[in-house]
């Protein structure tokens, strides 16, 4: 559940803040981050979270503008850079990933270094 | 150990954004910040414009007075209405950037000598070429326009206004809204300011007044002699028809015996064989225009017509747009970057342009006093010259310092085998050529027209005009210099003030017409006036168009405005139809064989039409080229001989030395060939020899590519990346016919105004100069099969509902 909600909230917040803040292409490592501060998910699960939502973010996002403009400005791009369509496509999908999937493993990984462990004790002392 | 695996994440992250915040040098070329570019938010995704894009936006700017509407119609044409001229061009300097402010800032940093601020890391030969515009003396010259400009109020205030529309719209942009280009080069726009408006218009006087050949007809000179070099090089021939036909100049000129005082080329002997500083910009820099008196038109109304040849780019050179204010409702064609319609019409008149093409570019051989180059000498004494540091600053932090040399003949623009040169070029005065632009589009009559041009000075410009009241008239406007006979062809001495001119024409001498008795006028770079005109002068002019023009135009009757598109898309040649009757004439078909008897039969068919699917024309032009260089293979053995090349190569002579050679002087011995010492060649030999040689390259028939194809013409990006670019157009013309199409020139705007009717205009592109949006070339189809769009003329802000896809509002 924290998982898909994680995800969720990777996107919402990425497309959100850059929709209508002229933030810098990186910020969705730091709303990662944020996310995977804040669910407590395994490292390795947040880097999954924000993996997956960084790359259909780049990718949904890329595709929905490529088909309103009917591919007109991918296929130039493409001969600019000599790089098929196909191999840009990656290119989108997998900087989006790791940008979201190492910024939400750090953000967890912070907390399990410096927070993690206080949240833990309050917990056990509940108990 | 967690404090362990979180620095390894954050050095992950970080180390991903660092790699994507960078760019990479790969094969030489700089890729863009990959992270920045890939991004759907950020990157060249935010370039990619659905099919309506929709602009709509509201502004506020303290720099305005009162409101302001700006309606884009379906081609993307903004309309403006503004209370005040100065609201006017901050929205038309607005919506100018909007759509074009890559092509602005870029076609100014050219200007600037500043490309290697954006290239020179990855594209050395930039820098030469920054260094070179630097002494010429252009970007100092646009500087000292601007300063000057100060002293025009009204003119100054204009142009204020337009750069704090541009700085308007720059204010709004984000990293993520930057053209195309600035995220692929990865630059960031900077502010516009008048000096770059200023820029701009010394960027096209150069591209129209650039051209001289003085160092090759100097080595030509030199190494003919001058009984051959004034056989080969007249300026004047039989069939000519310039733009003034009169002979009666119904004035008194000032210096009245210049004409006749030739200036002997007195040094050329002393001096080595010349290299021009860089190549020659091309030939064809031309353009039409003419318009009909009412009692010629089917309507009995006026009609203008104008189409600039320029060098063919996207973004396209010229930016269509209406302005409207209580005093004036002008359209037409603009220039990204300066305020004012440049060929347009408003509701009383109409005017166009094209280029005079006199030479006004001379250069002077300067004797240093010293090695300091501190003084040099002027008649009897010396002179003080100005030095200038002067740095070059490249992409990655380098530097180039240059000194800039100055003499009062203009900067040092040239040096050779120690010998420096200055150069004299009328682009590096000061002019105010806005004015005359802002004038206009506000002219209510020819009076209005002849005061707003006489403030034009460079590019000198075949002014065309016609009123709502069935005046037409032309005028060669420009300053343009009093010369000695031959004075300016050859370098010239720098160290006697007897080389030098100092008068220009006056402005009511320069060549024009108003309302004559042939019910038209019009040009199309011909020479301007017949020998009697009482003033010396030489050029690069066309003279095909202009015959034809004007044999076309004295013939018809009625005119239509439909008969006006087919004129400006005539793909007929008068080059045609002078040679090939005498090729053929001259041509010895006995010893032709099957091949070549089947090339033979396919251009005597030729009706002088450069049609895209014929291969007639091509069979032809391979032959005449063929027929030139072997006529003329005395200068290509001279050529060889002295190793000349590109930039310092004898040219071969006009086509009309040619002509006059077959019509009138057969025996002439140029026809023997230099090659063949043992005999003697005559016409008949040479014009099959060409025949054959032709024929040899050429190939079958079938092998023979169509004209379009071989012609080839492409309408390449600004910073010529390929895939922005279209190629190999699909149509037919040629430089010496109206529709003049070349590879890389063309008709750049074609317009027709029916003054009290209605008006049509389309250039090759589009009107955004946006790689991703589909009015980037939308015009370009429709453009290439000749046909126009009527131009929505608005009376008031609310005509063509139905037209308009999105508006822009701007108040203080």
């Amino acid at each position: 559940m924290k998982f898909i909600l994680s995800i969720i909230l990777i996107i919402v917040f990425s497309f959100g803040l850059m929709y209508f803040l002229p933030l810098p292409w990186w910020s969705p490592a730091v709303v990662a981050a944020l996310v995977g501060l804040q669910l407590r998910l395994s490292a390795f699960s947040s880097f999954l979270a924000g993996f997956v939502a960084g790359g259909l973010l780049w990718l949904g996002h890329a595709s929905f503008i490529n088909s309103a403009n009917d591919g007109l400005l991918l296929g130039k791009i493409s001969a600019v850079l000599s790089m098929s369509t196909t191999i840009l496509w990656v290119a989108v999908f997998g900087f989006g990933a790791l940008l979201s999937g190492f910024g939400a493993m750090t953000g967890s990984l912070f907390r399990s270094a410096f927070i993690g462990d206080l949240a833990a004790g309050h917990r056990r002392r509940r108990r | 150990m967690k404090i362990f695996k979180f620095i390894l994440a954050l050095v992950l992250t970080f180390g991903l954004v660092y790699i994507g915040n960078s760019t990479w040098m790969v094969g030489g070329k700089q890729t863009p910040r990959f992270g920045y570019f890939l991004s759907p938010a950020t990157g060249f995704w935010q370039n990619a414009e659905g099919k309506m894009p929709d602009l709509s936006t509201v502004l506020r700017n303290p720099q305005l007075k009162g409101e302001v509407k700006v309606k884009y119609d379906d081609r993307f044409v903004p309309h403006i209405f503004a209370q005040n001229l100065n609201d006017a061009y901050f929205a038309q300097g607005y919506a100018t950037a909007s759509l074009r402010l890559w092509q602005m800032e870029f076609q100014t940093h050219v200007a600037a000598g500043r490309l290697s601020e954006l290239i020179g890391h990855t594209t050395p030969q930039v820098i030469e070429m920054d260094a070179q515009m630097r002494r010429s003396g252009l970007p100092r010259a646009a500087a000292a326009s601007a300063e000057g400009w100060k002293a025009d109020k009204e003119m100054y205030a204009a142009l204020e206004s337009y750069a704090a529309g541009v700085n308007a719209y720059i204010a709004t942009l984000s990293a993520a809204d930057y053209p195309l280009e600035y995220k692929l080069l990865d630059y960031a726009p900077e502010k516009w300011s008048v000096y770059k408006s200023a820029l701009l218009l010394k960027f096209m006087a150069k591209d129209l007044t650039g051209r001289d050949e003085d160092f090759h007809t100097t080595n030509a000179y030199k190494l003919l002699g001058e009984t051959m070099f004034n056989k080969l090089y007249p300026e004047y021939f039989a069939e000519q028809s310039p733009i003034i036909q009169d002979s009666t100049w119904a004035f008194v000129p000032v210096q009245p015996t210049f004409k006749r005082d030739t200036v002997a080329p007195k040094i050329i002997g002393e001096l080595p064989i010349l290299n021009a500083p860089y190549a020659q910009p091309d030939k064809g820099l031309g353009s039409n225009n003419w318009a009909v008196a009412p009692n010629k038109t089917a309507d009995n109304k006026a009609i203008l017509c104008n189409d600039p040849h320029l060098k063919l780019s996207l973004p396209s050179i010229w930016f269509e747009i209406q302005i409207v204010t209580p005093e004036f409702n002008v359209y037409g064609a603009s220039l990204p970057g300066s305020p004012g319609v440049i060929s347009g019409f408003n509701q009383y008149v109409a005017w166009g342009v094209t280029n005079v093409s006199h030479d006004v570019r001379d250069w002077y051989t300067i004797q240093w006093k010293d090695a300091t180059k501190k003084e040099y000498l002027l008649d009897s004494s010396y002179q003080k010259a100005q030095h200038f540091l002067d740095t070059i600053h490249i992409r990655g932090g380098k530097m180039r310092v240059d000194t800039l040399i100055y003499t009062h003949w203009g900067p040092v623009a040239h040096s050779q085998n120690g010998v420096d040169m200055s150069l004299r070029w009328v682009a590096n005065l000061p002019g105010l050529e806005p004015l005359t632009f802002i004038q206009l589009n506000k002219a209510k009559n020819y009076n209005d027209y002849r005061k707003a041009i006489a403030h034009f000075s460079c590019p000198a410009q075949n002014m065309v005009f016609a009123a709502v009241n069935g005046d037409i008239a032309i005028t060669a406007q420009g300053r343009l210099p009093i010369r000695k006979l031959n004075q300016g062809k050859f370098i010239q001495d720098g160290s006697t003030s007897a080389d030098a001119w100092t008068e220009f024409i006056p402005q009511e001498q320069l060549p024009h017409e108003y309302n004559p008795a042939k019910g038209f006028v019009g040009s199309a770079n011909q020479h301007t006036t017949n020998p009697t005109y009482p003033y010396y002068y030489y050029g690069y002019f066309e003279e095909h168009r202009g015959r034809y023009l004007n044999q076309k135009l004295n013939g018809m009757t009625n005119i239509s405005i439909e008969d006006m598109m087919r004129l400006q898309n005539d793909d007929y040649s008068v080059r045609g139809r002078d040679f090939l009757p005498l090729m053929l004439k001259f041509l010895r078909r006995g010893g032709l064989d099957k091949d070549q008897l089947e090339t033979l039969a396919r251009v005597e068919k030729w009706s002088f039409v450069y049609d895209k699917n014929e291969i007639a024309p091509v069979i032809f032009n391979e032959w005449f080229n063929q027929l030139n260089a072997t006529i003329f293979d005395e200068i290509t053995a001279v050529n060889a001989k002295n190793k000349l090349d590109d930039n310092s190569k004898i040219y071969m002579p006009e086509e009309w030395t040619v002509l006059n050679l077959l019509k009138r002087d057969t025996l002439s011995p140029v026809f023997d060939l230099v090659a063949t010492t043992d005999s003697v060649e005559n016409i008949y030999a040479i014009v099959t020899e060409a025949f054959r040689k032709a024929c040899k390259n050429l190939g079958k028939v079938g092998d023979i590519k169509n004209w379009r194809n071989t012609k080839s013409s492409n309408v390449m990006h600004l910073a010529r990346i390929s895939p922005f670019s279209q190629l190999n157009l699909d149509n037919g013309g040629d430089g010496s016919a109206l529709n003049a199409m070349t590879p890389t020139n063309g008709p750049s705007w074609r317009m027709i105004v029916q003054l009290g009717g209605k008006a049509y205009g389309i250039y090759p592109g589009g009107q955004s100069g946006n790689v991703g949006s589909s009015f980037y070339d939308s015009m370009l189809e429709k453009w290439t099969a000749g046909q126009y769009y009527e131009l929505l003329y608005m009376k008031t802000a609310d005509d063509f509902a139905d037209k308009i896809l999105f508006k822009q509002d701007f108040s203080k």
